[in-house]
């Protein structure tokens, strides 16, 4: 990894540190409470948080510059992320059927695959998760408003 | 074994067969590791009996690694890290038109260590365990922030950001309702969060979906060109020459099974080479020697039974794989650990019992597998990617029919993601999470007990030894890594 992304990870966990302990110090004591407090224990986590962003931080200074890896494609990733949240919103409204072929289908050609087998996959794919999980486990996936369902 | 044989054992056998073929398929398909294959099926035992859920996830090991060895041979990728050595001398072997020979022997090889492994476990986990069964709170807290600082300094190639991972997995255990005042602590004001994030949610984000946003940016995996290949098993010439290079395999894997942040992978690579030297034909390493098979493969088998020992009898999981394994028991409202074999002494020989079937049955499997598991490597990728990620969302709203739920596990394979690309290593998360709830309420039930005072930890002869020993780790692994990067 270069340099630059540990004085990143860094920065980041400093940051981190610094409004979780925020918070930790802001949680109220109930009477309930005993010496530690419910935010005792997440106030030395944030100092182990911030201690180890403090130590990255000074390696990276003391370092010279380091070969960074081929990373993966980002855009890969978020287009591939995009679909999972389009699926996760969609699915109270189409229901689970038409969601899970649909999310097949996407992801099947956003990896690649081209043709009638795209649809022929997302259909065969979505019967068999509906069959089995709606059907045999008896699992209550939301049926979607447009169709009268929840 | 007349337990095995019994109705609750043949349920136990079917479930052992089932994961090993599970874990073979899993592992044969290059990018999906044992602790994903096992994190897909996670979601899947909630609604199980503990025994065959528990005997379900750990047989998905077992077979993992054998499943691994099969594109390790043919096509020289290995289905997953621990058969990377497997490699070196079995890609050389099929290259030579000896395949099957190379895939027999890794499967018997993959027997042997098996077994052998789980001779160790019975053996080791319960004196261990009873020695555990003396561990005051105070005690139990220095356990979990050794083991915390194990897996942080050995994990991965910086104590800094073993550390950092471990810390994020401490601040997602804090989330929810606080054990002692019943005050909600970083819920953001969500209903949904007041119970606190479950562990299996972020094991199957960090580790399958995370894994599906780097695989769909990979070029398509190899095709696996099998030609007239058929298993071989060896013959007894072969297995007696086998033999010193299976033990050393056995050695090496029980003592890096044991140690938490090893794994298969540095068993297979030190046994590899352990076997190599201490070979009358070291030439022959590399070149296609049937040693170069059974050595690494003996050794990550031996660990998928020794990495559960620290588990079951401290529960501290060692492994990637080992966490999953303790996920599956949190989900049924078991806790790994000396009380296991108290409270729920059935789970523990259940598991023996599975873990002996699921050997068996790599066995079986192995014989007839190949034809199938080269099938599904062939599968165009695209549709394996959408089948699985179809699988994890299905899975995950399975649990708690909530697509929070689902929203969670997706950040948390954006979180994988992200570390992955600093480079930072997962594992110490995973235990920070699992182990987060131990170390609080035990940190806090001492100081009750000791009206406060914080010389409890030291005057416990038990807690100041590991506590000792976490802070000697954390120094010297400070130490080396200032000293290697200024």
């Amino acid at each position: 990894m270069s340099r630059a992304a540990d004085l990143g990870l860094g920065l980041g966990a400093i940051a981190l540190a610094g409004g979780y302990g925020a918070m930790a110090a802001a949680i109220p004591k109930s009477l309930l409470s005993d010496a530690v407090g419910p935010g005792g224990v997440p106030l030395v986590i944030a100092g182990l948080m911030g201690l180890a962003g403090t130590g990255l931080l000074l390696r990276a200074t003391l370092a010279g510059r380091t070969d960074a890896r081929e990373p993966p494609d980002h855009v890969r990733a978020a287009g591939l992320l995009g679909l999972l949240v389009v699926y996760v919103a969609a699915i109270p409204h189409v229901g689970y059927p038409i969601a899970i072929g649909a999310l097949a289908a996407a992801v099947a050609w956003f990896a690649g695959a081209r043709g009638w087998s795209v649809a022929a996959f997302a259909v065969g794919l979505a019967l068999l998760f509906w069959g089995g999980f709606v059907l045999l486990l008896g699992i209550p996936f939301p049926a979607g408003r447009l169709f009268g369902g929840y | 074994m007349a337990g095995l044989l019994s109705g609750d054992g043949l349920v136990t056998i079917l479930f052992a067969t089932a994961g090993c073929l599970w874990g073979i398929l899993g592992g044969a398909l290059p990018g999906i590791s044992p602790s994903i294959a096992m994190a897909l099926l996670l979601p899947f035992t909630y609604g199980m009996e503990p025994i065959p859920a528990i005997v379900l996830l750990a047989s998905v090991y077992v077979g993992a690694e054998y499943g691994g060895s099969i594109p390790a041979i043919l096509i020289r990728t290995p289905g997953t890290n621990a058969s990377a050595a497997t490699t070196l001398d079995g890609y050389e072997m099929a290259r030579q038109g000896k395949g099957g020979e190379a895939l027999g022997i890794s499967l018997v090889s993959g027997l042997v260590g098996g077994l052998f492994g789980l001779v160790v476990l019975v053996l080791a986990t319960e004196p261990l365990a009873r020695l555990a069964l003396a561990f005051t709170p105070a005690a139990y807290f220095a356990l979990a922030v050794l083991g915390l600082s194990v897996i942080a300094s050995l994990s991965g190639k910086s104590l800094m950001k073993g550390l950092v991972a471990a810390a994020l997995g401490l601040m997602i255990a804090t989330v929810g309702t606080d054990p002692v005042s019943g005050v909600p602590r970083f819920t953001f004001e969500s209903a949904e969060l007041l119970g606190g994030i479950r562990p299996i949610l972020v094991m199957v984000g960090l580790f399958a979906v995370a894994e599906m946003l780097v695989q769909i940016g990979e070029p398509p995996w190899a095709k696996a060109e099998a030609g007239d290949t058929r298993l071989e098993l060896p013959g007894l010439a072969m297995m007696r020459r086998l033999l010193p290079a299976q033990a050393i395999g056995c050695g090496i894997g029980t003592f890096e099974g044991v140690t938490p942040g090893a794994g298969g992978t540095i068993a297979a690579f030190m046994a590899y080479n352990e076997a190599r030297r201490w070979s009358r034909n070291k030439d022959a390493f590399g070149k296609g020697a049937p040693e170069g098979v059974a050595a690494p493969e003996a050794a990550n088998n031996v660990v998928t039974a020794t990495a559960l020992v620290p588990l079951l009898s401290l529960g501290i999981p060692g492994s990637n794989s080992a966490a999953i394994l303790l996920g599956g028991f949190m989900v049924h409202g078991l806790t790994p650990g000396p009380l296991l074999f108290e409270r729920a002494p059935e789970v523990v020989w259940g598991l023996y019992g599975g873990l002996l079937a699921a050997n068996i049955a790599m066995l079986l499997l192995g014989l007839v597998i190949l034809t199938p598991a080269l099938w599904l490597v062939n599968r165009p990728k695209p549709y394996l990617l959408a089948a699985i990620l179809c699988l994890i969302v299905s899975g995950v709203f399975a649990i708690e029919q909530s697509l929070f739920d689902v929203a969670l596990v997706l950040g948390f394979g954006v979180l994988g993601y992200l570390l992955r690309l600093a480079e930072v290593p997962v594992l110490p998360l995973v235990l920070g999470v699992v182990l987060g709830f131990m170390l609080e309420s035990n940190y806090r039930r001492s100081l009750v007990i000791s009206g406060g005072d914080h010389a409890v930890f030291v005057e416990d002869p038990i807690a100041l030894t590991l506590l000792a020993l976490a802070a000697a780790l954390t120094a010297y692994s400070l130490w080396s890594e200032f000293r290697r990067k200024a």
